[in-house]
C-alpha cells in the first residue's frame, strides 16, 4: 500500500494503487485504517526498506509472512482453472464430448491440487466459486444434450458424453450444497465468475483485466468505484465485509507485486518530495478516496491538481485513473477558476488516452470532451465578468513539477496587474484560467476528422461519428461567439474558419436545414428554461445580436426565424477571417467561398474570385492540404463549368487533375484523380511508395462523405475534350495544317483518341474512357449523334451518381453543345466535297433549327474557317474552291521554304547568342509548349489558368 | 423601366450631379412624378440648397417648407459669412482680377509671394477651400470653380488637392463648361494613375477611377471630341479593369461610343472581346446586339434587338442625343457583315428589312457600296445584289508571305554583328565607330541596291 502513504495523490505507482484503492474503499471510514493512515505518517520518514515491512505487515496483519508465496500459487492455480474453463466452454460450444471428456478430468485435476495449496495455509472447505460455476454449467449442457436425443452424435462423441454423465453425477453428488447455492444465486453458469467473489476470483479478476485493452479498464474501474461508494454507507455492519476485503487485498497485492517492484525506484524518487508535500497538507491527507472529500480546501484541491498534472506523460501513470481523480476532484471543486481547470485538465487526459496506433478517441471520450469543453463555455458566459481565459503566462510555460502550475501566487499577480491596470475597478477584476479553448476545439476538431479518416465509411459507426459534426459545429459556433465578445478575434477567426470547413461542402439546403434544425431544439430548450444561456442557440452566426438582453428576448428574435441562406453564413464567417485571420487561413477560407459558389452553381462568381485569389500561382509552394483543398477546388469548379456546358473552361479545370503522370495506357486517370484530391490511396504500377510516404498520405485523406465523384469528373472532363478536340482536329486537317502547328487542347484526348482509332476492330465500351472513345468515333466517322448521344455518353455509368433530373438536364445542355460541335465538324471534313450545302439539310440532320445553322456558317465564314458564301434566296452554302495550278503552286512552296529557310537562320542565331534574339512572340509560344511539356509531367500548378488571367486580369 | 441606369450611375456621382439625371426622367415621364419630386426633396435635404429645396416641397406638398428649413437656412448664411470672413484676404485678392493677371504675369502668383506681400498665410488658403466647397453645397458653382482653380494655382502639395481637383471637376461639369472639364478629368486621371503623389492605395484607386469613369460620362457625351475620348480613355487597362470588376453597366455607353463612332472601327473586336466575357455580369438591349452581331452572327436576332436599343438609347440620359447616330450607324454594321457574307441578296427582302421601299432601298444599298468599297452589284431585273467572289490571288498571297522575308534578314543582319562585339571587347571602339557609319551607308545605298535587285 505504497501509495497510501501519499494520500495526497502520487499516483505515479499506479498499478499497485489500482488494487489499493479498492481497499482503500472498502475500510475507508472504519477506525483501523485511521489507525493506519496514522501509521503511515509515522512511517513518512523511515527509511524505505523498514516502510516496505511495516506496509506489509499493515496490510495483512493476521496472516504470515510467508503466506505470500503460497497466495502467489493459488493465483496462478486460479489461472490454470479458469483457463480450463474457458476451454470447457469452447468445447460445450460445439458440444465436442471428448475433449469436454479430458476438460473434465484437467478441472478435477485442477481442483485437488487446490485443496492441496489450501490445506497447507488453512482448511477451506469451499471450493472456488469457477469451479462450482463450471460443473453447473457442465450439468445443465448434459440435460440439454440428453433431451434432445433426436439430434444425433457421432459413435464416439456418444461414447464420451456416456462417461462425462455418469462421471459428473457420482462428481457433482459431492458438491450438491454448494450447486445449490449457486443455483440460488442466480448467477449465469460458466459466466460471472469474477465478480463479487471472493479473493480468489477478484485475483483472477484483476489479472485479466491487466491484460484487457484500455476500454474494459472503463467498466472495471466504474464497478470498483460503485464498489466503493456502495461501500460508505454500509460500514456500521462491516465486519464481515471487512474480513473479505482483507483476502481481496491479498490477492491483489500478489499480482500487483511484481508492478511494484518495478516501481519501485520511481516511487523512490518521488517518495521524499511528496512526503513535503504531504506535510504541507496534513488535512488532505484524512480523506480517502485519493484524498479527496468535501471537505478539502481550496489550495489543496490545487495542490491536488497540480499532483495529477504533475504526472502525466509519466510512464507506469494510469491516465484512466487521473481521470477519476479528476472527476472527483471536479465534483468538491470550490471555485470557478478551478472547476475550470480541471475540466480543461479532463480533457486533455482525454487527449492522452488516444491510443497512439489508433490515432483518435473513442466516440464515448469524444463526446465527454464535448460535454466538459460546452460546461466551460457555459461557465465562462455565466460569469464572463469574473473569468477569461488566459494562454502561456509566462510562468506557466513549463510543466515542472517543482513549479506549481497554477498556484494562487501567479494567479494573485494576474489579478494584481488587472487591478493596477484598471485602478481598482472592482468590476473589471477577473480571475484568469489558463487555457485556450481556440487551440483545443481545433484539436477535438483534428480529432473528428481523423476518426472519419480511420474508420470504414461502410460501417454504421461512421454515421455516427458523421452525427457528432453536428455537435462540433454548435459548439464551435458557440465558442466563436464567446471570442467576439471578448474581442478575441484571432481566435474567433480560427473558430470561424473551422466551421467553414464543415460547412463548405454542404449545399446550401443542406446548410439551411441544419440551421433550421438546431434553432427549432434551440427554440423547444429555450421554452423549457427561459433563463439559461440563449448563446447556446448553436448554429446561427449571432452578428447583431450578441446582446444578451437581446437574445433572451426570443419571441422578438427576426433572426431566428428567419432561415438564414447557407451562402450569407458562409459569407459572414469569411468575412471575420480575411478581416482576423492569418494568411493561411485566409487562403483556405478563399478556397473554400470558391467550391461553394462552384457547388451551388455560381461559376462566374467562383471563377472571379479565383483568379482575384491569385493562389493558383503559389498553390506549389503551400502546404499540403492546401493544395489538396485546391486541387478539391478545381475539380468542383471544373465540374460546375460542366453543369454550365462551358467546354472550354471545363477543360482549363479539369486537365490537370486527369493527366496521369505516364500517358501510357496502363496508368489511369482515376488513379491520378483519386490521389491529386486524397480520395483513397492509389499503388502505382512501378513505383512504390515508402512506408513514411505512403504513411502521410494516410493523413491527408479526406474523409469519405466529402469525397468527389471521381468517374464523373473524368467523364466530364473528357466530353469536354471531346467537344473541343475533335472540331479543332478536323480543321486542322481540312486546312492541311501540319500537326505540329495545331493548337493542342487535350493531350490526354488525343493520346486515347490516337489508341481508339487505331484498334481495327473496337471492342464494345467498358468504361467511361471507351464509352467516350466510342461516342468519339460515332462523332467523327458517322454524324449519327444518336448513336453518339444516348447510346454512349447517356449509357456512361457516372451519371448515376447524380440525381436524374441535374443528369438530364446536363445531358441536354452538352446535347445542343455535341450537335453545334457536330456541325462544324461536319463541314471541316466535308465540305470541300460540296458544291452547296443547303441550311434545310443540315438543319434536319444535326436537329438545329435553321437560324441556329445559319448563324454557325456565318461564324465560320466570318472567321475564314469556311471558304464559302450564302445564297441568299435559295438559303443555301456556296463552297468557294479554288485549286492552284501546277506554277503556282510550286511558288507557293518557294515562298514557304524561304520564310523556313529564314526561320531557321533566326534560330541558328538565337542559339548562338542564348535565346536572346527571339522575338517575344515567338519566345513566349516556345515557353508555352515547353511548359507544357513541364506540366504533363505531374505539376500540380494549373498553367492553363495563366492564360485566363491573361485575358482577364483581376483588378488590383 | 428595365434598363434603366440611373440607379447604378446615381451610386457613384455627386449628389449635384444627380439633378440634372433626375430631371431627365422628371422630363421622360417614365416614373411617377411623385416619386421623382420626393426623391429630389430628399436629395436637396442633404445639400445647403435651401430655396431650390423649398421650391420643391411646396411642389410636392403643395405646403409651405417646413420651419426647420427655413432655420437651415439662415445657419447656411451665417456659415458663409463667417467663413467669408476667414478668407477675406486672399478673397480680395482673388476678386481683383487686374491684380491677378499682374501676378501671373510677374510670375509671383504662389504662396510665398502673398504670404510676403499681402500677408496670406496657409489657414486663409485652406478656409478658402471650406468656402468654396460651402458655395458649391448652396449650388453656388462659378463661385467655386473661381475659387479651387486658384487654390489649385497657390496650394500644390496639400492633401486636399486631389478633392480640390473633384470639386473643380464638378463644377465645371454642373456649369456645362465641357472644355474646362475635360481638363481636369485630365488632371485627376493623371492624380490617380500617379500613385508616388497621392499614396492611394489599390482600393482607393479603383474607387476614384470608378468615380472618374461617371463622371467623365457627362464631359464624352456633351464635349465634340468626347466620343475619341470616351473610347482612348476607357479602353485603358487600367480603366477597362474597373469597368469590369466595378461597373460593367458602363459598357453600354463604351458600345455605342463604339458603334456610333466610325473612325475607330478597329476597337469593335476589342469590345466584342469584353462584352462577351462580362455578357453574365451585365447585359442590356446594346450589349446584346454587339453580341449577337459580331459573335453569333445573327442577323434577325440583331433586328430585333435595334428596337430595343433604340427605346432604351430613349430613356438614358447620356444617350439620347446619339439616338439617330446610333441607330444608323448599326443598321450600316448588320448590313455590310451580311453582304460580306453572302453571294447573292434578294433586294425585296432587303427592302422589307429596311422599312423602306425597292426604290430606296436599292438607293440605300447603292451607296452603302459606294461607303463600304464592297465589290457588288446590283441585278435590278432579278431584283437582287450580287456580290463578287473573292478568290485568293496566288500573286497576292506571294506577295504576302515574303513581304516580311526582307525585314527579317536585315534585323538578323544587324543582330549577328552585336555576338561578334561581346566576343571580342578591345575591337569595341573601332567597331563602334563602324557601327555608326554604317547605317548612313546603308541608307545611301539601300534605294540603289534595292534597285540592283530589281533590275
Amino acid at each position: 500500500m505504497t501509495s497510501r502513504f501519499f494520500a495526497t495523490g502520487d499516483t505515479s505507482s499506479s498499478e499497485s494503487e489500482r488494487s489499493e484503492h479498492t481497499e482503500d474503499s472498502y475500510v475507508s471510514g472504519d477506525e483501523s485504517s485511521e489507525a493506519e493512515s496514522n501509521d503511515g505518517n509515522k512511517a513518512t520518514g523511515f527509511e524505505v526498506g523498514e516502510r516496505l515491512a511495516r506496509y506489509l505487515r499493515d496490510s495483512d496483519s493476521e496472516e504470515g509472512e510467508e503466506k505470500r508465496v503460497v497466495r502467489s500459487a493459488r493465483t496462478k492455480q486460479q489461472e490454470a482453472l479458469l483457463s480450463i474453463i474457458q476451454q470447457l466452454k469452447n468445447h460445450i460450444k460445439i458440444s465436442d464430448w471428448i475433449s469436454i471428456q479430458s476438460d473434465f478430468d484437467a478441472l478435477n485435476r485442477q481442483l485437488q491440487k487446490f485443496y492441496k495449496v489450501d490445506v497447507l495455509s488453512e482448511s477451506r472447505k469451499e471450493p472456488p466459486k469457477a469451479y462450482i460455476s463450471a460443473i453447473v454449467l457442465l450439468e445443465d449442457f448434459l440435460n440439454k444434450t440428453a433431451e434432445n436425443k433426436d439430434k444425433k452424435l457421432s459413435k464416439t462423441n456418444t461414447k464420451a458424453f456416456n462417461a462425462v454423465k455418469q462421471r459428473l453425477k457420482k462428481n457433482n453428488r459431492e458438491w450438491e450444497e454448494y450447486i445449490r447455492k449457486f443455483r440460488e444465486s442466480g448467477a449465469i453458469p460458466g459466466e460471472d465468475l469474477h465478480d463479487e467473489d471472493e479473493g480468489t476470483g477478484e485475483g483472477v479478476d484483476e489479472e485479466q483485466e491487466e491484460s484487457e485493452a484500455n476500454e474494459s479498464w472503463d467498466d472495471s474501474e466504474a464497478e470498483s468505484l460503485g464498489d466503493s461508494e456502495q461501500a460508505k454507507p454500509a460500514t456500521s455492519g462491516g465486519s464481515q465485509w471487512l474480513l473479505k476485503t482483507s483476502g481481496l487485498s491479498k490477492g491483489s497485492q500478489a499480482t500487483s507485486h511484481k508492478e511494484r517492484k518495478k516501481s519501485k525506484s520511481q516511487i523512490l524518487q518521488q517518495s521524499g518530495q511528496s512526503f513535503k508535500e504531504t506535510f504541507d497538507n496534513i488535512p488532505a491527507i484524512a480523506s480517502k478516496d485519493f484524498g479527496i472529500t468535501e471537505d478539502l480546501s481550496e489550495s489543496a484541491i490545487d495542490q491536488k491538481l497540480v499532483e495529477i498534472i504533475a504526472t502525466r506523460g509519466r510512464k507506469g501513470t494510469s491516465k484512466r485513473e487521473s481521470l477519476l481523480q479528476l472527476e472527483m476532484l471536479l465534483k468538491v471543486a470550490k471555485t470557478l477558476v478551478q472547476e475550470m481547470e480541471i475540466l480543461f485538465q479532463i480533457v486533455s487526459t482525454h487527449f492522452d488516452m488516444t491510443p497512439l496506433s489508433i490515432g483518435y478517441m473513442s466516440q464515448e471520450n469524444w463526446r465527454n470532451c464535448v460535454q466538459c469543453i460546452e460546461k466551460i463555455l457555459n461557465l465562462a458566459f455565466e460569469h464572463e465578468t469574473q473569468v477569461r481565459f488566459v494562454v502561456n503566462h509566462p510562468s506557466t510555460e513549463t510543466l515542472d513539477v517543482s513549479v506549481p502550475i497554477r498556484g494562487d501566487k501567479t494567479t494573485s499577480q494576474i489579478e494584481e496587474s488587472i487591478e493596477s491596470e484598471t485602478n481598482g475597478d472592482k468590476n473589471d477584476k477577473r480571475k484568469c484560467v489558463r487555457g485556450d479553448i481556440a487551440t483545443l476545439l481545433e484539436r477535438m476538431d483534428d480529432d473528428l476528422f481523423r476518426a472519419w479518416q480511420g474508420i470504414d465509411a461502410y460501417l454504421p459507426e461512421y454515421v455516427d461519428r458523421l452525427k457528432d459534426e453536428f455537435v462540433l459545429l454548435k459548439l464551435l459556433a458557440k465558442a466563436q461567439t464567446y471570442f467576439e465578445k471578448e474581442e478575441e478575434l484571432d481566435r474567433a477567426a480560427r473558430i470561424a474558419c473551422r466551421r467553414i470547413q464543415h460547412l463548405y461542402y454542404k449545399p446550401d439546403d443542406l446548410i439551411v436545414g441544419m440551421i433550421q434544425a438546431s434553432l427549432q431544439k434551440t427554440r423547444k430548450q429555450l421554452q423549457v428554461i427561459h433563463d439559461e444561456d440563449p448563446v447556446l442557440s448553436g448554429l446561427v452566426y449571432l452578428n447583431e445580436t450578441q446582446d444578451e438582453s437581446l437574445l433572451l428576448d426570443i419571441p422578438e428574435l427576426p433572426i431566428h426565424q428567419r432561415p438564414l441562406k447557407g451562402e450569407q453564413a458562409l459569407l459572414r464567417l469569411a468575412v471575420l477571417v480575411y478581416r482576423y485571420g492569418s494568411e493561411n487561413l485566409k487562403s483556405i477560407v478563399i478556397l473554400c467561398q470558391i467550391y461553394h459558389h462552384a457547388l451551388e452553381n455560381r461559376y462566374y462568381e467562383a471563377r472571379d474570385m479565383l483568379l482575384m485569389s491569385h493562389l493558383q500561382e503559389s498553390i506549389g509552394l503551400l502546404e499540403l492540404p492546401l493544395q489538396i483543398l485546391f486541387n478539391r477546388t478545381m475539380a468542383q469548379l471544373g465540374l460546375c463549368a460542366f453543369r454550365h456546358g462551358l467546354a472550354q473552361e471545363t477543360l482549363y479545370c479539369l486537365q490537370e487533375l486527369c493527366t496521369p503522370v505516364h500517358t501510357g495506357l496502363g496508368s489511369s486517370t482515376v488513379a491520378r484523380l483519386k490521389e491529386l484530391l486524397a480520395q483513397g490511396i492509389v499503388q502505382q504500377r512501378g513505383h512504390e511508395k515508402t512506408l513514411e510516404q505512403e504513411r502521410l498520405e494516410r493523413n491527408y485523406q479526406i474523409p469519405y462523405h466529402m469525397y468527389l465523384p471521381v468517374d464523373f469528373i473524368e467523364m466530364a472532363h473528357l466530353i469536354a475534350a471531346m467537344v473541343i478536340e475533335i472540331p479543332s482536329l478536323t480543321r486542322a486537317e481540312a486546312k492541311n495544317e501540319a500537326p505540329q502547328k495545331r493548337k493542342i487542347y487535350s493531350r490526354v484526348f488525343q493520346h486515347f483518341l490516337r489508341n481508339s482509332i487505331r484498334q481495327a476492330y473496337p471492342s464494345p465500351p467498358e468504361n467511361t474512357r471507351d464509352y467516350i472513345m466510342s461516342a468519339s468515333r460515332a462523332f467523327l466517322y458517322r454524324f449519327t449523334l444518336e448513336i453518339c448521344l444516348s447510346t454512349d455518353i447517356a449509357s456512361i455509368r457516372a451519371w448515376e451518381s447524380i440525381d436524374v433530373a441535374s443528369a438530364q438536364s446536363i445531358l441536354q445542355t452538352w446535347r445542343n453543345l455535341i450537335q453545334v460541335e457536330g456541325l462544324r465538324t461536319f463541314i471541316h471534313s466535308y465540305a470541300s466535297y460540296f458544291d452547296s450545302l443547303s441550311v434545310a439539310f443540315l438543319s434536319e440532320w444535326f436537329e438545329l433549327s435553321p437560324a441556329r445553322v445559319h448563324s454557325l456558317i456565318s461564324k465560320m465564314i466570318m472567321n475564314e474557317e469556311l471558304q464559302a458564301s450564302w445564297d441568299q434566296p435559295s438559303g443555301c452554302v456556296l463552297i468557294k474552291r479554288w485549286e492552284p495550278n501546277h506554277l503556282q503552286s510550286l511558288c507557293l512552296q518557294l515562298t514557304e521554304k524561304c520564310s523556313q529557310l529564314i526561320d531557321y537562320n533566326e534560330r541558328l542565331l538565337d542559339a548562338r547568342s542564348g535565346g536572346q534574339m527571339l522575338k517575344t512572340e515567338e519566345r513566349e509560344e516556345f515557353l508555352k509548349t515547353a511548359s507544357h511539356w513541364m506540366n504533363a509531367g505531374g505539376n500540380r500548378k494549373l498553367s492553363t489558368t495563366e492564360n485566363w488571367v491573361k485575358s482577364r486580369t483581376a483588378a488590383s | 423601366m428595365e434598363y434603366d441606369l440611373t440607379k447604378y450611375i446615381g451610386e457613384h456621382l455627386d449628389r449635384h450631379m444627380v439633378f440634372p439625371l433626375l430631371e431627365f426622367l422628371h422630363a421622360q415621364g417614365i416614373y411617377d412624378e411623385q416619386d421623382i419630386l420626393q426623391e429630389k426633396y430628399q436629395l436637396l435635404q442633404k445639400t445647403n440648397m435651401i430655396d431650390f429645396a423649398a421650391d420643391v416641397y411646396l411642389q410636392l406638398t403643395g405646403n409651405d417648407p417646413p420651419r426647420e428649413l427655413m432655420e437651415r437656412r439662415d445657419k447656411v448664411v451665417f456659415a458663409l459669412k463667417t467663413l467669408s470672413l476667414e478668407c477675406d484676404r486672399i478673397l480680395r485678392i482673388i476678386e481683383d482680377a487686374e491684380l491677378v493677371n499682374k501676378l501671373k504675369e510677374e510670375r509671383n502668383f504662389h504662396l510665398n509671394f502673398l504670404l510676403e506681400h499681402y500677408g496670406v498665410t496657409t489657414e486663409d488658403l485652406e478656409a478658402l477651400f471650406d468656402y468654396a466647397r460651402l458655395q458649391y453645397d448652396c449650388g453656388n458653382y462659378a463661385a467655386t470653380c473661381k475659387y479651387l482653380s486658384n487654390y489649385l494655382q497657390l496650394q500644390t502639395h496639400s492633401e486636399r488637392y486631389l478633392s480640390a481637383l473633384w470639386g473643380k471637376l464638378a463644377s465645371d461639369i454642373l456649369m456645362q463648361e465641357w472644355d474646362a472639364a475635360l481638363e481636369d478629368m485630365m488632371q485627376l486621371r493623371d492624380a490617380i494613375d500617379n500613385q508616388g503623389r497621392f499614396s492611394l492605395n489599390p482600393l482607393q484607386q479603383l474607387q476614384h477611377r470608378t468615380w472618374l469613369i461617371h463622371w467623365s460620362l457627362f464631359v464624352f457625351f456633351n464635349h465634340p471630341t468626347g466620343r475619341n475620348g470616351i473610347i482612348d480613355l476607357f479602353f485603358q487597362d487600367k480603366y477597362l479593369n474597373t469597368i469590369q470588376t466595378n461597373c460593367p453597366h458602363i459598357l453600354r455607353y463604351l458600345s455605342s461610343a463604339v458603334i456610333t463612332n466610325t473612325k475607330r472601327r478597329h476597337m469593335l473586336k476589342e469590345l466584342v472581346k469584353i462584352v462577351q466575357q462580362e455578357s453574365h455580369a451585365y447585359h442590356d438591349p446594346i450589349t446584346e446586339f454587339v453580341e449577337c452581331l459580331y459573335v453569333n452572327y445573327d442577323f434577325e436576332g440583331a433586328q430585333d434587338l435595334l428596337q430595343k436599343c433604340e427605346t432604351t438609347l430613349k430613356h438614358d440620359f447620356f444617350l439620347i442625343g446619339t439616338l439617330d447616330e446610333f441607330v444608323e450607324n448599326a443598321r450600316l454594321f448588320v448590313f455590310e457583315i451580311y453582304c460580306r457574307i453572302h453571294q447573292v441578296i434578294d433586294l425585296n427582302m432587303l427592302a422589307a428589312k429596311l422599312n423602306m421601299d425597292r426604290e430606296s432601298a436599292e438607293r440605300w444599298i447603292v451607296n452603302l457600296i459606294r461607303n463600304a468599297r464592297l465589290d457588288a452589284k446590283v441585278d435590278s431585273q432579278a431584283s437582287r445584289v450580287i456580290m463578287g467572289v473573292k478568290t485568293p490571288s496566288v500573286y497576292e498571297q506571294i506577295v504576302d508571305s515574303t513581304k516580311g522575308l526582307i525585314i527579317r534578314t536585315q534585323v538578323l543582319g544587324q543582330n549577328i554583328q552585336i555576338p561578334v562585339d561581346l566576343e571580342d571587347p578591345s575591337s569595341t571602339v573601332t567597331r563602334g565607330r563602324a557601327d555608326r557609319t554604317e547605317p548612313s551607308w546603308d541608307k545611301r545605298m539601300g534605294p540603289s541596291r534595292r534597285n540592283l535587285m530589281i533590275s
